[in-house]
């Protein structure tokens, strides 16, 4: 197996990148539309849920040092069962990396190249995606390290630019939402982008030091606060009701940045930084995928899992009929699908260890 | 849908030539060939217009325990 190693600050990096990277372009808009120009508090309350059940995820990944979600599955639970589980867990990964592999598509056709058939962004990005799979998490986490810099240099820079557009009169209205309606409404935010972390109890074994906890907890905070800024500069430059209606609202505000004849047509730069933020997205999903497989079936060498699985990815990114279908199963079904493998599964695993634990204690204490 | 079917089945082949010849584990194949085999069978679906879909899947059996 490999033996690969992450710094705390490419952790940091890797988990930022994974909650915010798609999250700012695709969830303000939904957000905006159930809580109107009260959207920029949804991402705070979601990001603590967040951060709650990443206590608890770390909690397990402490009790089971070294060993990732699939490992903790077969040691807890045992082979039939725990192998289960662990299956169920790398068809979650699989499944959450054909989603972001079409989100990728859906973005492309829609706002770029029109004319392209959706697999051709699909294989390509996932061929691109599968080598720096093969290549390892290091890999993976060193590129992202470079490109986060790049995509939160380009994001400010143009964030700056968006800002001449401003106006307060758009807030007007505040502070009147009907709090629990709107938690119900925007239940789908708890799933994406929050929930979707315990892809990361495949990843903290890699981490060397005892600061993982510190790295993964400041990465929920920065991302919850950044993804609540991004929906409050939405609502102040595009107001409630045009943020509402676009599926990628912060495409629009870059689209109409215009100073003199110089800055035009941003909106190119900001499909790569889209582009950048998917690559290591998908990047995680997919290596977690693979690595799972792997330490499921003890195998050592991860090439033609890699090879396999594009196909296998491909094929189920095609599953969508378009980018609405796709909305709505987030709006309906991400939130009780998610919590089923971010809390359910891993308070399941919790108690199991415990009572463990317990009767380990008790069967060794008369003996003693 | 003929010349995909073809062009899966000439890749496979040459892909399990590969890895016999590099002494591959037969676990590690079988692994590969189980995974290309179910995304083949997706493909297909995709191209007889029945494509599977796990989201429907999903909701499916959300709705039937209730959540």
């Amino acid at each position: 197996m490999e033996k690969s190693k992450l710094t705390v600050w490419q952790f940091f990096v890797l988990t930022l990148s994974f909650l915010i990277g798609t999250s700012f372009f695709f969830t303000p808009g939904g957000l905006i539309a159930a809580a109107k120009q009260d959207a920029w508090i949804v991402p705070l309350w979601a990001g603590t849920a967040g951060i709650l059940a990443a206590l608890v995820w770390l909690h397990l990944s402490k009790l089971h040092a070294g060993l990732s979600i699939v490992q903790i599955c077969i040691k807890v639970a045992g082979r039939p069962i725990g192998g289960f589980f662990a299956l169920l867990y790398i068809f979650y990964f699989i499944q959450l990396a054909a989603f972001i592999t079409r989100n990728l598509g859906d973005f492309m056709k829609q706002a770029l190249m029109p004319l392209t058939p959706l697999t051709v962004f699909h294989v390509m990005f996932l061929f691109v995606t599968g080598y720096a799979v093969f290549k390892g998490i290091e890999t993976i986490a060193r590129s992202s390290e470079l490109l986060f810099l790049i995509m939160a240099a380009t994001f400010i820079f143009v964030l700056c630019l968006a800002l001449l557009e401003w106006d307060w009169g758009r807030f007007q209205g505040i502070f009147r939402m009907d709090v629990w309606k709107t938690m119900k409404e925007t239940s789908s935010i708890f799933g994406f982008p929050f929930m979707e972390g315990v892809i990361f109890l495949m990843l903290f074994p890699f981490v060397q030091s005892k600061k993982v906890k510190s790295s993964f907890i400041l990465a929920y905070a920065v991302a919850t606060i950044l993804l609540s800024f991004s929906t409050f500069i939405t609502i102040g430059v595009l107001g409630v009701t045009r943020a509402s209606h676009d599926t990628y609202p912060f495409f629009v505000i870059v689209q109409e940045i215009h100073i003199g004849t110089f800055f035009e047509h941003l909106e190119s730069t900001m499909a790569l930084i889209l582009l950048v933020a998917i690559f290591i997205k998908l990047s995680i999903a997919y290596y977690c995928s693979v690595l799972g497989i792997c330490q499921l079936f003890k195998i050592k060498n991860r090439f033609w899992i890699t090879i396999a699985l594009i196909l296998l990815i491909s094929g189920l990114a095609m599953g969508y009929d378009n980018v609405v279908e796709n909305i709505e199963f987030s709006k309906k079904y991400d939130f009780a699908y998610t919590i089923l493998y971010s809390m359910v599964l891993p308070c399941l695993l919790l108690l199991v260890t415990w009572i463990r634990r317990i009767r380990n204690k008790r069967t060794e204490e008369p003996a003693s | 849908m003929i010349w995909f079917i073809l062009f899966m089945a000439v890749a496979i082949g040459l892909c399990l030539r590969v890895m016999i010849r590099v002494r591959t584990q037969t676990k590690e194949i079988l692994v590969f060939l189980a995974f290309v085999l179910l995304g083949l069978a997706d493909w297909i679906t995709i191209f007889t217009d029945h494509k599977f879909k796990p989201t429907h899947l999903i909701s499916m059996l959300l709705d039937f325990v209730g959540l």
